[in-house]
């Protein structure tokens, strides 16, 4: 067994692809089953920097195998920060069960899939170190056809990755279909892999899942093969990380017989599939409501990745600039995204994490401002709430909750007036630049309390007449505004606000009855808004 | 939306609107209101008829001193109106209250004025008091009900009724009459006791336009106490050139009544005098009756 050149490791693709152009052996047909060992261990032994992401780096990875690789849930086994004794378990168990499906006479595909610390004593395992010379035995032991290792490890320090070159792979061809070991790690000796808060994962695992989902499928077959799958992992990669400090050459190593493609997966027959326009940089598919990273599109051309079912958000990266788009996929299906679905986003929508793209679909404003009511017993007030928004497109949903006071003057009584007031609204909003603008239109609902003195009260009370009234009414109406919020942050921006609004209301007469009027309301708020 | 959503979300909205009421910006209930009836009228009514409240005040040099406040008016003239006193009346115009003893009593304040209505000439709105030396009026007093009285109190502390409660009152005062030839006084004589009415009783007034109505316009007046006499001491005769005089009715009394003339608001007074013969005796020459 040995490690591949990258001059050799092209070679190695470009045989494949070659082999392409025969008929190919059908890897998922009805003659396999196949089988996946799937372990995350964020904690490594104690001189390692606890990961973010390797365990559900690992769950992502099992989840795709169930939905897309043809592995049953059951013959997928899932270790989770556990100790090498329970890998070892894991892949007895396996063992057990591909010895059962080979004496069937039926064809075993193994996956085995590593994310955590690792470095060249072996993987880093909670409760000690599994050798990797032990694993690649334990792993040879399994009676499987094939046998697929995606090895995703991570050296402590900057929570960098390696792997320890292993032994070199012979390369054969035989005319049977592709049998023997494949061995993908997410960095060629020496290097550090990364962890991404970008996609919340590793770098490696995340091209390898976004290319598994279709992102791979260099030639638009629906199957994404191991060439195409190597090929796409290593390309991103590399692009990927070559932007940062530490640049990730994914390796590749074989021991392989036969002839044919190796399919990993049909995103053909996904159930769901998002179809993105050509002209952005890259498009990120995040699950709502989790805003976990589903995968990744390049944007030069027309594009597709098969998700599960469920809604997603779509974020276009191109240039400075980024754009959102959900699609609801919940009930499967196919969904093409033309560029008119795409909003463009605020900044202090965004979380600037790394740069992963979140969108706040919820939005406080805390806002003080002042009140006039020309014509009214209040004719100015202080202002005070907070308005809720949610975003949905371009529309928003508002809840407005403010309270309202000040002097108030009638002619026979001077006092004060203190209302609740707010309502909901709906908006539409709009970008300039930093800036959003928002209109909208909604209803408010108040309810005032008014206590009002004769300001004559001690003669008034000498002379035996009331010196004081309390009252309280309800009053409703419609309300327009305008609000301009400015950026000043990830999740911060500061507002103006102007609204008119119109309550009608009763109103009492000196000499008894009432009549019910309408009183018009102006008021400028000021606030800061908080998005998350 | 169905018809009982719609129907629900309407009685919601209404029931919103029609909880409470709010005080508005004219909002002022009046203290008091006082009802009245044109009874007759002699003059044509002006468009701008508007009734004040003129306060009469005594100072220490005895001056009487006037101040009006406007009152609501919501009219139905040419017949019956309606006013709301919705202010109390300025503090200028509060006397204060006498002890039995003679001293001041600063728990007890009270007003007393007199309902004028008159037409606002000049269009300002309020009645325009005359000072003293005013030969002519601005508006003109068109009506002021007779012998009758709106009577304030205020009163920090219970007291002994009088007939009159704290806040507005309207009071029956008793008429001053010239004497009567052949009474044993020739001195103006009062008629009748005050009397406390309720405050909705109905104000009777006729509109005369009267000249000596305006007397009630001017903001300052000193009166002098008409002079009479009784008697033997009565220095009756000759009856003085200008004087008003009332015979009774054989022509053997008679009473005259001599003012001086003045200005509008200058200080005035009367003198009476009173002649009496036997039916028998000759007619005295320059005897005034027939």
């Amino acid at each position: 067994m040995r490690t591949l050149s990258r001059k050799t490791r092209w070679r190695f693709a470009v045989g494949l692809l070659t082999a392409h152009l025969v008929p190919l052996g059908d890897a998922v047909g009805a003659e396999e089953e196949r089988l996946a060992v799937v372990v995350g261990a964020n904690v490594g032994v104690s001189e390692d920097e606890p990961l973010r992401y390797a365990e559900s780096d690992a769950r992502r990875f099992r989840e795709l195998l169930l939905e897309l690789a043809d592995v049953r849930s059951d013959r997928a086994l899932l270790v989770l920060g556990g100790g090498p004794g329970d890998v070892v378990r894991a892949l007895t168990e396996v063992r057990g069960r591909a010895a059962e499906i080979s004496r069937s006479g039926k064809r075993v595909l193994l996956f085995f899939y590593y994310s955590g610390h690792g470095d060249d004593d072996g993987l880093h395992l909670a409760r000690g170190t599994l050798p990797i010379s032990e694993l690649r035995a334990e792993l040879l032991q399994i009676p499987a056809d094939l046998r697929l290792s995606f090895l995703d490890a991570c050296r402590s320090l900057g929570r960098p990755k390696g792997v320890q070159r292993g032994a070199a792979f012979a390369l054969t061809a035989t005319p049977d279909s592709p049998r023997g070991s494949v061995e993908l790690r997410a960095s060629s000796p020496g290097e550090a892999a990364q962890e991404s808060e970008e996609y919340a994962g590793a770098v490696f695992t995340h091209f390898l899942i976004s290319g598994l989902r279709g992102g791979a499928d260099a030639d638009h077959d629906g199957r994404v093969t191991l060439t195409e799958l190597y090929s796409y992992a290593y390309r991103r990669t590399v692009l990927r990380t070559g932007t940062g400090l530490a640049l990730q050459h994914p390796a590749f190593a074989a021991e392989l017989a036969g002839t044919g493609e190796v399919i990993l997966t049909r995103p053909e027959r996904a159930s769901a599939t998002l179809e993105v326009p050509p002209g952005a940089d890259r498009y990120l598919v995040f699950a709502i409501p989790s805003a976990a990273v589903v995968g990744e599109m390049l944007g030069g051309e027309v594009a597709q990745l098969a998700v599960p079912p469920g809604r997603f958000l779509v974020a276009r990266r191109n240039g400075s600039s980024t754009a959102v788009a959900t699609a609801d996929l919940s009930g499967g299906g196919r969904r093409t995204l033309a560029d008119s679905d795409f909003q463009p986003i605020p900044r202090e929508e965004l979380v600037l994490r790394g740069g992963r793209l979140e969108v706040r679909t919820r939005r406080i404003e805390p806002q003080i401002g002042i009140e006039v009511a020309p014509g009214s017993a209040q004719s100015v007030a202080a202002r005070a709430g907070a308005e809720l928004s949610w975003t949905f497109g371009a529309f928003d949903f508002e809840l407005d909750l403010a309270y309202v006071g000040g002097n108030a003057t009638t002619t026979g009584f001077s006092g004060s007036e203190q209302a609740v007031t707010g309502g909901p609204g709906v908006a539409w909003h709009s970008y300039l630049g930093r800036w959003t603008v928002t209109a909208g239109l909604g209803l408010e609902l108040r309810y005032s309390w008014q206590h009002l003195s004769r300001p004559d009260s001690t003669r008034a009370a000498d002379a035996g007449f009331a010196t004081s009234q309390n009252k309280s009414y309800a009053s409703l109406g419609p309300r327009a505004g305008v609000h301009f919020a400015l950026a000043l942050g990830n999740h911060v921006s500061a507002a103006l606000g102007v609204s008119a609004a119109g309550l009608f209301h009763r109103e009492q007469a000196s000499l008894g009855g009432y009549d019910v009027v309408f009183r018009p309301i102006f008021f400028a708020t000021g606030g800061l808004g908080y998005a998350f | 939306m169905r018809f009982e959503a719609r129907a629900a979300l309407c009685a919601s909205l209404g029931l919103c609107i029609g909880c409470g009421q709010a005080a508005g910006p004219h909002f002022s209930p009046p203290f008091a209101t006082l009802f009245g009836v044109i009874t007759s009228s002699s003059v044509p009514t002006p468009s701008e008829v508007r009734v004040a409240l003129v306060w009469r005040k005594r100072d220490p040099e005895g001056n009487i001193l006037r101040v009006a406040q406007e009152l609501a008016v919501r009219a139905d003239f040419p017949v019956r109106f309606r006013l709301d006193i919705d202010t109390l009346p300025p503090s200028d115009a509060i006397n204060i209250g006498m002890m039995p003893d003679g001293s001041l009593d600063p728990t007890f304040h009270y007003a007393t004025g007199s309902l004028i209505i008159y037409e606002d000439v000049n269009g300002n709105g309020t009645l325009d008091l005359l000072p003293t030396d005013a030969v002519g009026t601005v508006d003109r007093v068109l009506g002021i009900p007779e012998h009758l009285s709106v009577f304030y109190v205020e009163s920090s502390v219970p007291r002994p009724s009088s007939g009159s409660q704290r806040g507005f009152n309207l009071r029956r005062e008793p008429s001053v009459v010239d004497p009567q030839p052949g009474a044993s006084t020739c001195s103006p004589v009062t008629v009748g006791v005050r009397e406390y009415l309720p405050l909705s009783s109905e104000i009777q007034v006729a509109l005369t336009a009267s000249p000596e109505l305006s007397r009630e316009m001017c903001a300052r007046t000193t009166p002098t106490p008409d002079a009479g006499c009784a008697g033997s001491t009565c220095s009756s005769y000759p009856v003085p050139p200008g004087s008003l005089v009332t015979c009774n009715g054989n022509g053997t009394s008679y009473m005259y009544k001599f003012c001086r003339p003045t200005t509008l608001c200058a200080s005035s007074s009367c003198d009476y005098g009173c002649g009496e013969r036997s039916p028998g005796d000759p007619v005295p020459p320059d005897w005034p009756c027939p």
